[in-house]
């Protein structure tokens, strides 16, 4: 096959394999591709779908300062009501409408929600006592100023059962209506659509600047929504990588073309790890389908690593004096670059056997990246280089190999100087580890700005009155399953609350029960007899007429309405809570009680404990367990991918000696970098750890090519400086990463930065004595 | 009588003419302590129910009602808030956005305070004045308030409330007299917090 037929080949298999991942490839962001366990995997799913849901969807305004906050919040709330992204503002059940909304709804409904246990309960509100003291507090409440409201429903509701209803209702709505500075409305879109979010977040402030002006001037909004960190964390994101891809573009052009003369040399050795990314990502399409964003993010890491196969390539030819083409020097680099290419792929292959399902899915995809990588240098890389590769060396190449080498030798000579460097890794690792500190908590890699969090969590503890992070959630196969299990967990949960255990509970179990639950109820009160008459008599000695009840009784025993269902409060005030409690699971629905005040998790989980389909979750709990396990299994990764490396090594070399020089780059480096980081205070997160992953595979490639070339000046220089590039390559592409505000960007840069440069420092020494033994 | 302080009936009656006047003579009495005997005609009761004890109120928007016989209750109402106490304990509700709610609960105390933007907001208002006083009819704007209350009939001399009749829709009533009427009275804080009920300890009412 002509040079030329090759590069077309490459080229058409390029764009044939982009074509496929752009049509077949299907993205999740399901977390539960990240959860160890069936049941952690459900219940985290739970917590996405809540958020991704209902909750997400709503927003708390909070007005506050000196001026008319009531009446800059109520313009401000018809104002928005008006905006195309607001689905609605919320009403509440004072407003004269939803009033009369619910009492259309629970009025007729007021005999199938009176009790919890109606069997016993409803029997016992119609003895003589109970009836005695009721007829004391309805001529209560005819004496208060109110009388003519219950002047009118008593005929038809003696017992106050619509009264109880509307109380525990009450009970169940937000803090916030109750003061009227705050606006709660829900979005028509979903919190992470960053156009219209970002939209409507922008709308609101300079609406609420317009109003503030109008009413007193220093009034200040505070907000609360999951909008408002999505919007926040992909404006940070999109500024700091338009500004680092920019940069970090631009120095890896002008470092190309400083040492290969033309950025033609670029796009060469953007091939193999392009190669690699489309080729790994079509055989996760099939296998995997769908994969997780974050695997496709890990695999643009692989640039990082397989990017280096064609740089020494191009280097060794570059600095040949005329005497190799391209293939020769490939095949003269072919067991270095096998080598390099196998220990990284061992490294991340190892992440397969985490237990982790994504973890495996990013492994497999890393190691399935780097040989096709390593297949396309060897096979291909040499068809599109000069066959002189002098052409394609530059001063900056040729003067920078000769210092290298020279300097290499020189430290060679020296071998305590040479050895210096593995004693100082090995002192960083040492000292810093003690002071290594692990960040298990995922909202420090969300979010960087703790004024937003901390206002949206002023505002959520002024508005909800509940922790939205705690919950209990109540799980069936049908809606009716989950209410009627949710019944069951009220009752649970009314015994935690009165035993201290925690403050309160906002259940949907407030304003909705079982349809099973209601119709107990009905023949509860059914199957009792003469009502009226019972009721006649009791009341008569509070001073009622006789008589004046028989519509109590003729509506109980009519034709009545249909149970409440979940859609009879579509429209009204409590939509937002159904909407917030009951959330479609993957094989079901699920009915969610949050809480508020959890003094004791261990109280809540056991008065759980039988029931069969209920959960107690704390999410920032769950969450953390979860990133502690990761963390874990990414360190465990970590050291049996090092080992496993240095098992190869042994097995190429057939020597401890060799084969422990060309493992020090890896190993140390990693254990290095974790100690700097300790000694300098950066919290250790789970992107760290994936950066180190990448510091391992490149410390690995590194170590190898040092080591292979310290037995020939000529090939020494050439490594050394194909490992520059190398290293600066990296940099430029993860290490400005390090200048990121997202915690997340910025713990990958951070690690990738820090782990790749003290590589590239072992790397020399490595080489010095590997040349100080061959000299010796 | 709930009044601004007392006044001579001929001074009165010529300073008001009008309902402004009246509204005006209500604004300028400041904090007001004064005895009621309130008489409920339900027609769901054999017979009415009687209450007596101590209304109090403190502008802008504070009124207090002690009820001292039959039984002790107090209420109060203090910006959106209701407040309950009885000898089961305390409530607080929220006024809110109910106009019915709202109307039922404090249209007594939009008349003390003089408010008369808010009065003919909510109701359409007859005045009539004579030698033996005058008589302000309340006709709710509503729909949903019309629904309960046919109209509001306040009887008065100069700046004085005497009576007010509650007339309900459905035919029951209220009938409210006052008497041992205090006005332009200063509270302290601490009866300020006590009658208004903004603390919360005293188990029990008291006189």
């Amino acid at each position: 096959m002509t040079d030329r037929a090759r590069r077309l080949a490459t080229l058409a298999v390029l764009l044939a394999l982009a074509i496929l991942c752009w049509s077949r490839l299907e993205v999740s962001s399901s977390i539960t591709h990240f959860l160890p366990s069936g049941e952690e995997a459900e219940l985290a799913d739970l917590a996405r779908r809540m958020v991704e849901s209902g909750l997400s969807r709503g927003m708390i305004l909070r007005v506050r300062g000196d001026g008319d906050r009531v009446g800059a919040a109520r313009a401000l709330a018809a104002s928005l009501a008006e905006h195309r992204e607001v689905l609605r503002v919320e009403r509440f059940a004072d407003d004269p409408e939803s009033a009369q909304a619910l009492f259309r709804i629970y009025f007729p409904r007021r005999f199938y929600l009176a009790a919890d246990d109606p069997e016993t309960q409803i029997p016992a509100s119609l003895d003589a006592t109970a009836l005695a003291r009721r007829s004391d507090e309805l001529r209560a409440r005819l004496a208060g100023p109110a009388s003519p409201l219950f002047a009118r429903q008593a005929p038809r509701d003696p017992l106050g059962l619509f009264v109880q209803i509307m109380e525990r209702a009450r009970a169940a709505q937000p803090a916030g209506p109750r003061d009227e500075a705050i606006v709660l409305l829900r979005t028509r879109s979903s919190a992470f659509d960053f156009e219209s979010q970002s939209r409507l977040l922008d709308d609101i402030e300079s609406e609420f600047r317009r109003i503030s002006q109008r009413y007193g001037g220093n009034l200040v909004l505070e907000q609360s929504g999951v909008n408002r960190f999505a919007v926040a964390a992909e404006r940070s994101i999109r500024r700091d990588v338009n500004f680092i891809s920019v940069a970090g573009l631009l120095g890896v052009g002008a470092l190309f073309l400083a040492f290969f003369r033309s950025p033609r040399s670029l796009a060469i050795a953007l091939l193999p790890p392009s190669l690699g990314i489309v080729s790994a990502a079509s055989v996760a399409a099939f296998v995997y389908s769908p994969v997780h964003g974050v695997t496709l993010g890990f695999g643009l890491t692989l640039i990082g690593v397989a990017i280096d196969y064609p740089i020494h390539v191009m280097s060794h030819h570059g600095l040949d004096p005329g005497r190799h083409t391209p293939a020769e020097t490939v095949e003269r680099l072919r067991r270095s670059l096998s080598m390099g290419a196998v220990t990284t792929a061992i490294a991340f292959a190892v992440l397969s056997l985490s237990g982790f399902p994504g973890a495996a899915e990013m492994g497999l995809f890393a190691a399935i990246g780097i040989c096709v990588a390593l297949v396309v240098t060897l096979l291909c890389v040499p068809s599109f280089l000069p066959q002189d590769g002098r052409s394609l060396a530059g001063n900056a190449l040729r003067g920078t190999a000769t210092f290298l080498r020279r300097s290499t030798i020189a430290l060679g000579r020296r071998r305590w100087a040479a050895m210096s460097v593995p004693l100082a890794l090995c002192s960083l690792a040492l000292v810093g580890a003690p002071r290594i500190e692990w960040q298990d908590d995922p909202g420090a890699l969300s979010t960087a700005d703790r004024a937003l969090v901390d206002e949206d969590r002023r505002v959520r503890s002024a508005a909800a009155g509940v922790d939205l992070e705690r919950f209990v959630v109540a799980q069936g196969a049908t809606v009716q399953d989950a209410l009627a299990l949710n019944d069951a967990v009220y009752a649970r949960l009314q015994q935690v609350v009165a035993a201290g255990a925690a403050d309160g509970i906002r259940s949907l179990h407030s304003i909705l029960w079982s349809e099973n639950l209601q119709r107990r109820n009905l023949a509860s009160f059914r199957s009792e007899s003469d009502i009226t008459g019972r009721i006649d008599a009791a009341f008569r000695s509070a001073g009622f007429r006789p008589g004046v009840f028989t519509e109590f009784t003729r509506d109980l025993e009519g034709p009545s309405v249909p149970p409440l269902r979940p859609e009879d409060l579509a429209g009204t005030p409590l939509e937002a809570l159904v909407d917030a409690s009951l959330v479609a699971t993957r094989d079901g629905w699920a009915a969610v009680t949050f809480l508020r005040g959890v003094r004791d998790p261990q109280a809540v989980r056991d008065a759980l404990g039988d029931l069969a389909g209920a959960h107690y979750l704390d999410q920032g709990a769950l969450l953390r367990e979860i990133f502690t396990r990761y963390r874990h299994s990414a360190l465990r990764a970590v050291v049996a991918g090092s080992a496993l490396v240095f098992g190869v090594l042994l097995l190429r070399y057939r020597r401890l000696a060799p084969a422990a020089l060309a493992f020090i780059p890896s190993i140390l480096v990693a254990f290095a970098t974790l100690g700097l980081l300790g000694i300098v205070g950066v919290r250790i997160d789970l992107l760290s750890l994936v950066g180190l992953l990448l510091v391992v595979g490149l410390g690995a490639d590194y170590g190898v090519f040092a080591l292979e070339a310290a037995d020939d000046p000529d090939r020494m220089a050439s490594a050394l400086v194909g490992m520059l590039v190398s290293w600066l390559t990296t940099l430029l592409a993860f290490g400005l990463l390090a200048l990121s505000e997202h915690p997340a960007l910025r713990s990958i840069g951070l690690t990738t930065g820090i782990g790749v440069s003290l590589a590239f420092v072992a790397a020399p020494a490595v080489m010095a004595l590997a040349y100080g033994r061959a000299a010796r | 009588m709930l009044s601004a302080p007392p006044t001579g009936v001929a001074d009165a009656a010529a300073t008001t003419a009008s309902v402004e006047d009246v509204m005006r003579l209500l604004a300028d009495s400041g904090s007001v302590r004064a005895s009621f005997h309130e008489r409920k005609y339900v027609h769901l009761l054999t017979d009415p129910i009687e209450t007596r004890g101590k209304l109090f109120f403190q502008p802008p928007d504070r009124m207090a009602r002690h009820v001292e016989t039959p039984a002790p209750v107090w209420m109060a109402i203090r910006d959106e808030e209701v407040a309950l106490r009885d000898g089961r304990g305390e409530q607080r509700f929220d006024l809110g956005q109910s106009d019915v709610g709202r109307s039922l609960v404090d249209g007594l105390a939009v008349v003390l305070r003089g408010d008369l933007a808010l009065l003919t907001a909510r109701y359409e208002i007859a005045f009539e004045a004579g030698d033996a006083g005058w008589q302000i009819v309340l006709t709710p704007r509503s729909r949903a308030l019309r629904v309960l209350i046919a109209s509001m009939i306040i009887d008065g001399v100069g700046s004085e409330i005497r009576r007010i009749e509650v007339r309900e829709e459905g035919g029951d009533s209220t009938v409210t007299e006052f008497s041992d009427i205090e006005a332009g009275l200063r509270f302290t804080p601490e009866e300020t917090d006590e009658i208004f009920l903004l603390t919360r300890p005293s188990p029990q009412p008291h006189d």
